[in-house]
């Protein structure tokens, strides 16, 4: 500041320095401990139609002056709150604890089924797509039964129920494929398409149950935003291969004809799955041809030695036929349903949009009547560290 | 000085009078003692001997010896020595005469007793003899205590001037190494000497340096920090623009770096300028050790530098505005130890930073006996206490310490008090808006940087602007094949008269 005298500046720089004081509100700020952690919410049905909000929250630790170590084990709590609106019950419950509620930290959303049946789920992904604190990698997963009596489960091995969930599920998709992890971004993303049918995490048990069983998927249709159906254990593999969606699992396939005949089963492990889904329109007719890619692994061997390029070849010819039967059952059941998870519909919106303005009224009768061409590839890898023969054969 | 008072201020042949004149301005000073002595045919001729026996050694026989020689010329001895005599020997002025010098005036004379040397002044003769004697002892040459080094030289400098320029001079064998001398004070005349390379140095640098310090001649100056203070760019900016050492190794690598050392009689700090952000951030002892491993050292440094500056500040800003970028089993952690904790985040951050700071001064100036109890107290017990009292929680007591500990990381202690110093507006401005408060204060901490000049160059080269070379002795230490092609070895080589490597 050449042209003022160097005192001048310093009032001014003082002044100046004084401001930000005022200005940015400094006594008017939550501290961390005046915030509630959620680390897991649920949303049900109440009797007189409202929404009831579950929280489960955060107590912190013990405040012994004696401990120095780290606190054992965690502890949380649950609260219930009723209103219309997920914000209004969110903020009944910021009453009753006296801390305001946090969402950056949640893990896990849990709808009930009752709840999925009735009403759009949409109305509950509002508030937390809205606001701006929670992650959009939140899980959100349909339970059957009472929502929240989820969240009073003791969890296994984690510290608290909503990352249980969370690591199930994901653990569920990478390993077996029997679910899939679906995410609050992924369902905003889907949610702004036209019509589309999508499946969300399904867990087919109560909180109150013994034991735990392995979460599953349920079929769900924007704009609706309503559950549709619960598709079968046996059949959720089979779906994620047809949506592409499939990362490891496993076939098992058993010795003789029919598996209870006590000749055992043997398990092949798959290790990639590759499927290509082709939507033609032949003649109005729309045939969806279904190419399969599939390599992996002998992890059990029962009765079939695999030791020559016949051997492999028949053997993996058994496992090509045993997924194209159930791949066909699958799509079956799909088309009865008249839910077009493969993408069919928006691959033909996309490609070719001047024939999909026609078509796109009753899709769901189209797609009932497609036609399925499913083929399938296996390639096996190894056998493991044990050559091609069951343990106990003793052929050289 | 014009004619007249020159004439006033001139010796007389008078011995008497020269010796009450002297008497006068030395009255009462104790340690300056007059001892008279005649010479000559039966003693007939008078001398007295002016020396300060603080400063000159009068025991020593160099003086006897060196006295038997000035009538050696005329191949006599002290014993037929004439005053005429002695006037023709000093008006000749010829080699016997050396070590003496010839005095005329009376300021002469007061300056050389003060500096040690021991005047003679003989009746009827206007002019006196002064003769050097060995300065008194002064402090061994011993390791620099807080610049230690686990492997180099262990040679620190001392209060005496002509013994710290001998260490240096014996590094540098080189003509093109010049010392110039000023002297400043009116009253304590203590000798300033500033050395540099002739070829190397920059010579706008090397002028606005002598600029710069020619005015501080009226000054009374103690120490090598008051030409620090005088000449610097920015007395408000918490960085230094000059570097310290003791090590003369250091110094000798900095001046033929190209940069100019300053040092002052009665102080053992050499001063180097201009000082460079990057200077400080690497020490003697990284050319000493493998390449590999000062790289590491020098990237740790880095680390040290980011965390003493920023750590309490981010964990204000982290978990009072965005527990959202916290991972949720350390949020939780933190949780439990904050909890019960009667104070918001910046005023704990405030009070145990406050603590720490009082240590870290205590324990400097305590004896050294008492210091190791107290740090050991400090550190340990009451740290505790504080936590067992729930006025910290454990979780800001590792934050301080980390930051102390890396604070102490970094290798020049100027720096390190300089981002002391800044950590307290990174906090404040930390708890009034957050990330986005530090953001704000790293800004103008940058724009201070590169608006902050040292001697006219700017005090971030070598980083800014972006040239390749140069950080190449930056963030690692390169191996020394790699540096022998830099285009600062092939200056020296020049200079030293040697065709450098293609």
């Amino acid at each position: 500041m050449p042209s003022h005298s160097k005192g001048k500046g310093w009032l001014t720089a003082c002044c100046l320095c004084m401001i930000p004081f005022l200005l940015s509100g400094c006594w008017d700020k939550l501290e961390i401990n005046n915030w509630a952690f959620v680390q897991a919410a649920s949303v049900d049905l109440s009797k007189d139609g409202r929404l009831r909000l579950t929280s489960q929250i955060y107590k912190p630790g013990s405040t012994e002056a004696s401990s120095m170590s780290p606190s054992t084990g965690s502890s949380f709590f649950n609260i219930s709150s009723d209103n219309d609106t997920i914000y209004g019950a969110s903020l009944m419950a910021s009453n009753e604890i006296g801390r305001k509620l946090q969402w950056s930290h949640m893990e896990t959303l849990i709808i009930s089924e009752a709840f999925a049946r009735d009403r759009n789920i949409g109305e509950v992904l509002d508030f937390f797509s809205r606001s701006n604190e929670p992650k959009s990698t939140l899980t959100i997963v349909i339970a059957k039964g009472d929502a929240s009596s989820h969240l009073n489960a003791k969890p296994l091995v984690e510290n608290n129920v909503g990352k249980q969930l969370a690591s199930s599920i994901e653990t569920a998709q990478i390993l077996t494929g029997m679910s899939i992890s679906v995410s609050l971004r992924e369902l905003s993303i889907l949610a702004k398409q036209r019509e589309v049918t999508f499946v969300l995490p399904y867990l087919p048990f109560t909180g109150a149950g013994a034991l735990p069983h392995t979460p599953t998927l349920a079929l769900f249709r924007f704009p609706e935003g309503k559950l549709i159906d619960i598709v079968p254990v046996s059949k959720t593999p089979f779906l994620l291969m047809l949506m592409n969606r499939y990362r490891n699992g496993f076939v098992n396939i058993p010795c003789g004809e029919d598996k209870n005949n006590g000749l055992g089963s043997e398990a092949f492990k798959i290790g990639s799955l590759r499927s290509t889904i082709k939507p033609r329109l032949v003649n109005d007719q729309l045939t969806v041809h279904v190419g399969v890619q599939v390599s992996g692994s002998v992890k059990e061997l029962a009765c079939t030695h695999i030791k020559t390029e016949d051997d492999v070849s028949r053997f993996t010819d058994k496992i090509a036929g045993k997924l194209e039967k159930r791949l066909a059952s699958t799509a079956a059941y799909l088309q009865e349903k008249e839910a077009d998870v493969l993408g069919a519909g928006a691959h033909l919106h996309r490609w070719h949009n001047s024939r999909w303005k026609s078509l796109q009224q009753n899709w769901g009768e189209r797609f009932k009547q497609a036609r399925f061409e499913i083929n399938v590839h296996v390639r096996l890898t190894n056998t493991g560290i044990d050559a091609g023969q069951p343990f106990s054969a003793n052929e050289p | 000085m014009t004619t007249d008072s020159r004439k006033t201020n001139a010796l007389h042949d008078d011995i008497t009078f020269n010796r009450e004149k002297l008497e006068g301005v030395f009255s009462r000073c104790g340690d300056v003692h007059f001892q008279q002595w005649n010479y000559g045919d039966g003693f007939a001729f008078q001398a007295v001997s002016v020396y300060c026996s603080s400063l000159a050694d009068y025991s020593s026989h160099l003086l006897q010896r060196a006295l038997e020689k000035i009538p050696g010329y005329e191949s006599e001895d002290w014993n037929s020595m004439t005053p005429e005599k002695l006037r023709r020997c000093l008006q000749v002025n010829n080699a016997s005469l050396q070590p003496f010098s010839l005095l005329e005036s009376f300021e002469n004379v007061y300056e050389s007793v003060m500096h040690g040397f021991i005047v003679i002044l003989f009746d009827q003769v206007n002019q006196a003899l002064g003769f050097p004697t060995e300065s008194a002892a002064r402090r061994q040459i011993t390791e620099p205590v807080n610049e230690p080094a686990v492997h180099g030289p262990r040679e620190g400098t001392t209060e005496d001037l002509s013994l710290n320029l001998t260490l240096l001079r014996s590094r540098i064998r080189n003509p093109a190494f010049k010392f110039e001398f000023l002297q400043s004070g009116a009253v304590t005349k203590s000798a300033i000497c500033f050395g540099y390379l002739d070829e190397v140095v920059n010579p706008d640098v090397l002028a606005e340096f002598r600029r710069r310090v020619e005015s501080i001649t009226d000054y009374e100056v103690l120490e090598t920090s008051y030409i620090d203070d005088w000449i610097q760019e920015s007395t408000l900016s918490p960085f230094p623009q000059v570097r310290y050492t003791e090590r003369t190794d250091t110094a000798a690598a900095a001046v033929l770096d190209g940069k100019i050392i300053v040092l002052v009689e009665n102080s053992p700090m050499i001063m180097i300028c201009p000082a460079f952000l990057v200077d400080f951030m690497g020490t003697a002892e990284d050319y000493y050790v493998r390449s590999i491993f000062s790289s590491f050292i020098r990237m740790l440094r880095l680390l040290a530098f980011i965390i003493a500056l920023t750590l309490p500040s981010l964990y204000i800003a982290l978990s009072t505005f965005h527990p959202e970028l916290i991972p949720t089993v350390l949020l939780l952690a933190i949780v439990d130890s904050r909890e019960g904790i009667p104070f918001p985040a910046f005023f704990e951050a405030l009070v145990m930073e406050a603590s720490f700071e009082l240590l870290r001064e205590a324990g400097i100036r305590l004896p050294r006996t008492v210091g190791s109890a107290v740090s050991i107290v400090g550190a340990l017990v009451i740290g505790q206490a504080a936590i067992m009292a729930k006025i910290a929680s454990p979780i800001m007591v590792i934050v301080v310490a980390l930051t102390g500990i890396a604070s102490f990381a970094i290798p020049h202690y100027d720096l390190a008090i300089s981002l002391r110093l800044l950590r307290f507006p990174y906090m404040i401005a930390a708890s009034l808006l957050g990330g986005y408060g530090l953001m704000v204060v790293f800004l103008l901490t940058l724009l201070h940087l590169t608006s902050l000049h040292s001697l006219g160059e700017p005090y971030l080269t070598s980083i800014a602007p972006f040239k390749p070379r140069d950080w190449r002795d930056l963030f690692v230490r390169v191996p020394l094949k790699v540096f022998l092609r830099s285009p600062r070895n092939r200056k020296l080589l020049r200079l030293g008269g040697r065709r450098p490597h293609p």
